[in-house]
């Protein structure tokens, strides 16, 4: 558990559930894992872990309604004690922009995208973590990678034209 | 092979500086240590449940086993007539509860001695029945992390989700599902009951628990339940008498079933304590008009009808109301 906290926790921040409802997810997804634990093939725990968090975000995310005083992301003890101010608001700003780009995809982009290019997962590791057809992993991820890169030229238009503005 | 052979080179390592950044800031993303030992400690405190829970229902099975030999042994010429159960009866065909200090089954009897359903007898209190003792009235607290009612005064069902299926929920009916870390917490409180969903047509949905899946209840010795709970909008909060529910699910009632005793509450974003007496109780009357019986209760429910929905709301240390 110790080992795949962090992925299943930081899985499902960006599958789009909230921290409260990050934290309760990361524990329903290990109360999951431990209640199957003979059905997870040894070495392939992280797959397991991930399908689950799939599968909870989506349930959580479509269930329950987003609460309006969603609150700030606070930095953990951890990244407090690692970083300075500044860097702390620059990893919270740019946080807050991949969120806003990963909300922007169906679902099914998202869960794709998160394994490809943030957990580094491989395509046919996510072919047989989702049940897909590694073409369809594939075609998902060609999509995903497009929106995720328009939207990142635009943030970069933004940010240039805040910048001459200021 | 690698995601390289499917024509896709990481962002992270081809990506411009911005995709770069984005891309690095999730991944230094990290929880908190305290989440990681709350979370430790609840999938302790979930193993030990199951454990126990195993352990008790092999010794029920071995005590139901034993006392069926010895109901066959002793007893093969009293029953003289048919066997005949009474649908207030929810207990097994032999175990009784009444006066058991522990919980356990205490002696046999047959089946055919609870009395047989007549108009009168329909609304008296059910029979063999388990009877809390006054001593010990909370229902549940939540801070074991689990579903199941802790084992005090015969209570031992389970929390239980579901809905009239036009739309989702969490938990999800039928699923597994265990007490919420309370976002903040609530005073001592960690763990509450979370129950969203989405927009329900027809009647809505349920947090449910029934006291005692094996008998009815007997909570006369109480005045009514109180429990803490936050949300937005009105939720029902209903005790159930056995003659209000459908004997398909243990009861009495034959038409026009689940007419519960109830009470309708406002929630607010702040948890806030709420006393139900017994005497507040009323039915909305679809169904038969039934005399509310604290003598013989199935359980206890939180539901929510469909103008009230989507919802979403906590229900924390639940438990009866002594005198």
């Amino acid at each position: 558990m110790e080992a795949h906290f962090d992925f299943v926790w930081r899985s499902l921040r960006r599958l789009g559930l909230n921290d409260p409802d990050a934290d309760d997810g990361t524990q329903e997804v290990f109360l999951v894992a431990t209640r199957k634990l003979d059905q997870i093939l040894f070495g392939c725990e992280r797959r397991f872990l991930f399908a689950t968090a799939v599968r909870v975000a989506s349930t959580r995310r479509r269930s329950l309604r987003r609460r309006h005083e969603e609150q700030l992301t606070l930095a953990s003890e951890h990244e407090c004690q690692q970083n300075g101010p500044e860097r702390l608001a620059e990893m919270s700003r740019a946080r807050h922009e991949l969120q806003g780009i990963l909300d922007g995809m169906s679902d099914d982009q998202r869960s794709v995208f998160i394994a490809f290019e943030l957990e580094e997962m491989t395509v046919p590791e996510i072919a047989e973590t989702l049940t897909l057809p590694i073409g369809t992993v594939s075609s998902r991820l060609r999509a995903a990678r497009g929106y995720f890169q328009s939207a990142i030229a635009r943030l970069q238009a933004q940010r240039t034209f805040a910048q001459v503005r200021s | 092979m690698t995601g390289e052979d499917f024509n896709f080179r990481r962002l992270s390592k081809t990506g411009n500086e911005l995709e770069q950044e984005l891309i690095d800031s999730a991944r230094e993303d990290v929880p908190s240590a305290a989440l990681r030992q709350a979370a430790f400690e609840r999938l302790l405190a979930d193993d030990r449940a199951r454990r126990r829970r195993y352990l008790k229902g092999g010794l029920t099975l071995s005590a139901t086993v034993l006392g069926l030999a010895a109901a066959f042994v002793l007893f093969p010429r009293r029953v003289t007539r048919p066997m005949q159960v009474s649908p207030e009866s929810r207990a097994s065909t032999l175990a009784v509860t009444r006066g058991s200090p522990d919980g356990g089954p205490l002696e046999g009897i047959p089946a055919g001695s609870a009395p047989p359903p007549s108009a009168e007898s329909r609304f008296a209190a059910c029979s063999p029945a388990a009877v809390a003792e006054g001593r010990s009235p909370l229902i549940d607290d939540f801070e074991d992390g689990n579903t199941h009612l802790p084992m005090i005064e015969h209570r031992a069902g389970e929390w239980l989700t579901y809905g009239d299926a036009t739309a989702k929920q969490a938990p999800m009916p039928g699923s597994p599902f265990m007490a919420m870390r309370i976002p903040g917490g609530r005073g001592e409180s960690r763990y509450a009951l979370h129950h969203t969903g989405e927009k329900f047509t027809k009647w809505g949905a349920n947090l449910s628990v029934t006291f005692n899946p094996r008998h009815c209840y007997d909570a006369s010795v109480y005045d009514g339940i109180q429990f803490w709970a936050r949300g937005h909008g009105q939720i029902r909060v209903a005790v159930k008498v056995t003659q209000v529910v459908s004997e398909e699910f243990g009861g009495s009632c034959t038409n026009n079933c689940f007419d519960t005793h109830a009470v309708t509450i406002k929630l607010s974003r702040e948890f806030e304590h709420f006393v139900v007496r017994w005497s507040e109780l009323t039915q909305t009357g679809f169904g038969e008009a039934v005399k509310f019986n604290p003598h013989s209760l199935d359980g206890l429910e939180f539901a929510v009808r469909p103008d009230q929905t989507p919802f979403d709301f906590w229900v924390d240390d639940v438990s009866f109301l002594a005198h």
